[in-house]
């Protein structure tokens, strides 16, 4: 008995392991282990404030910073380093950084923030990245808005070996609504992709 | 958008913002690829509503030192926005309209102020017009000189020589770059013009539609000028519009083009009222409330 129960739950167990690494992501080869998502993390270079009042604020530009910087380097770590987003399948979680209203229209702009424009990659790896971020304090201090401006660019492979330089850069309004900040509108964002060697500058959406 | 192995990209697309030359790169077969490939896009929330925002603009004609409470309004416009086609007026009312003030029988509409403050002014407007208005943001001379400062100043176009004592407008027929005080100058100047107050309003307006021109420019290269011209503005106004609206309604200022603003004065004619030189507003300006109340804008 105790054995049948034991053959069952390793059977789970391996089910479950099998069924984690469906969808493998990328061109990994049969049997090899599929490419993990790399760490990433915006490097906060500029963080300025506005105020409207004398009162001091309840959370500090640095905190609000920090709390968009954590936000956007998920959503970009999940837009352009995530072994499922190479694979052509952006998880879906990463629409979860917009807020409510503004999310069908993200998605629907999605090419300007994922790897939808350019299909597969092999991997890619972020080779610049910086983030501004300024925030706006209401009449009583409370963090009101943010404008965070971002660029990202990576190198890798696409899915047919060509080298290849993605370049997403965008200004990005975020709110916050329930203790989290949420993207509610984008000014531009856009991301570029080109043949490694050739400039890949930002180009912008238009405001 | 990819294709079969070695071709990557299409450009184009409903969200592509522009594309590079393409750049043929050779794929693993020696067969040139096109990866070139820009998607951008551009987003913002604005206000959203069925029917038209109304908001009540009073310039007060107190000096510094001065008490606001109880001041005239020297300069009153009542804005008109459609969210839904994003068009919008500025109707300037003359400060010297004989009007019923609600609960102070007839006099001149910058009495209003005096009697209750922004709020019987606005029933006032609201009386004369049919319009329920939603909002009301009041300045005042040293704060529009502060405001339009804040800003760097504002380009205008003067439609005449100006040279006027007692306003302090000294400008030349043509484009200028007023400083805060040239722009007071220019509001208040009404010497100048055949006629008077409705010329004055009328350029009142047209500083307003100089500052949108001027926000639109610089929001599109730097977004954070939203908050800049937000602190500026806040500093210098009394309003009742809820904080996070404003910051709505500027989005929603971005979304209009200038070329979407109308400036208009409600029509009228000079006259006396006992020993006070008056306006009487035409039975024209009827439509044009109708008009105004309907969608937003004439």
């Amino acid at each position: 008995m105790l054995v049948g129960a034991g053959v069952l739950v390793v059977a789970a167990v391996v089910i479950a392991l099998v069924a984690m690494g469906g969808g493998s992501p990328g061109n990994s080869p049969a049997g090899a282990p599929p490419p993990s998502r790399a760490a990433f993390t915006f490097p906060l270079d500029k963080v300025s404030s506005v105020r409207v009042a004398a009162h001091g604020p309840t959370t500090s530009a640095q905190d609000v910073a920090a709390a968009v910087q954590s936000r956007l380097s998920d959503m970009y770590g999940t837009a352009f380093l995530d072994p499922r987003s190479w694979a052509g399948a952006t998880p879906a979680t990463l629409w979860q950084t917009f807020a409510p209203a503004t999310r069908a229209r993200a998605q629907g702009d999605g090419a300007a923030f994922t790897l939808k424009g350019i299909g597969k990659v092999q991997d890619l790896k972020v080779t610049t990245s910086s983030l501004d971020v300024e925030v706006l304090y209401d009449p009583s201090g409370r963090p009101s808005a943010a404008i965070a401006t971002v660029e990202f660019e990576a190198s890798g492979q696409t899915g047919g070996g060509a080298p290849v330089n993605v370049v997403s850069t965008a200004h990005l309004l975020l709110r916050p609504a329930s203790g989290q900040w949420f993207i509610s509108g984008y000014p531009s964002a856009s991301t570029r992709i080109a043949p490694q060697g050739s400039s890949a500058s930002p180009s912008g959406g238009t405001p | 958008m990819a294709a079969a192995a070695g071709v990557v990209v299409a450009r184009g697309g409903a969200n592509e913002a522009s594309a590079a030359s393409p750049s043929p790169t050779p794929s693993a077969s020696g067969a040139p690829i096109d990866i070139h490939a820009v998607h951008g896009a551009s987003y913002l929330p604005a206000l959203q509503g069925k029917r038209p925002l109304f908001i009540l603009l009073i310039g007060s004609g107190a000096h510094p030192g001065q008490s606001v409470q109880g001041s005239l309004s020297d300069s009153i416009h009542l804005l008109g926005i459609n969210l839904k086609s994003r068009r919008a007026t500025i109707l300037g009312f003359p400060r010297d309209s004989w009007v019923p003030i609600p609960g102070h029988g007839s006099n001149k509409i910058n009495a209003a102020s005096v009697y209750g403050g922004p709020p019987l002014l606005v029933q006032t407007v609201e009386q004369l017009t049919g319009i329920r208005i939603d909002f009301y943001v009041r300045t005042t001379f040293w704060g529009l000189t502060n405001l339009v400062n804040g800003v760097g100043g504002l380009n205008v176009n003067v439609p005449q020589a100006m040279h006027d004592s007692y306003s302090g407008a000294n400008f030349s027929k043509g484009r200028h770059h007023l400083t805060g005080r040239q722009a007071l100058a220019f509001a208040r100047d009404r010497h100048d013009f055949a006629s008077g107050d409705f010329a004055r309003s009328a350029n009142q307006a047209t500083l307003m539609q100089a500052a949108l021109a001027k926000f639109h420019r610089l929001f599109q290269q730097d977004p954070a000028t939203l908050f800049k011209w937000i602190a500026v503005g806040y500093s210098q106004i009394q309003t009742n519009v809820p904080f996070p609206m404003l910051l709505d309604l500027a989005l929603t200022a971005t979304q209009i083009p200038n070329a979407n603003v109308n400036n208009k004065v409600v029509p009228g004619g000079g006259g006396t009222e006992g020993t006070a030189s008056v306006v009487f507003i035409s039975p024209a300006a009827r439509p044009m409330f109708a008009q105004m109340k309907a969608r937003g804008y004439l």
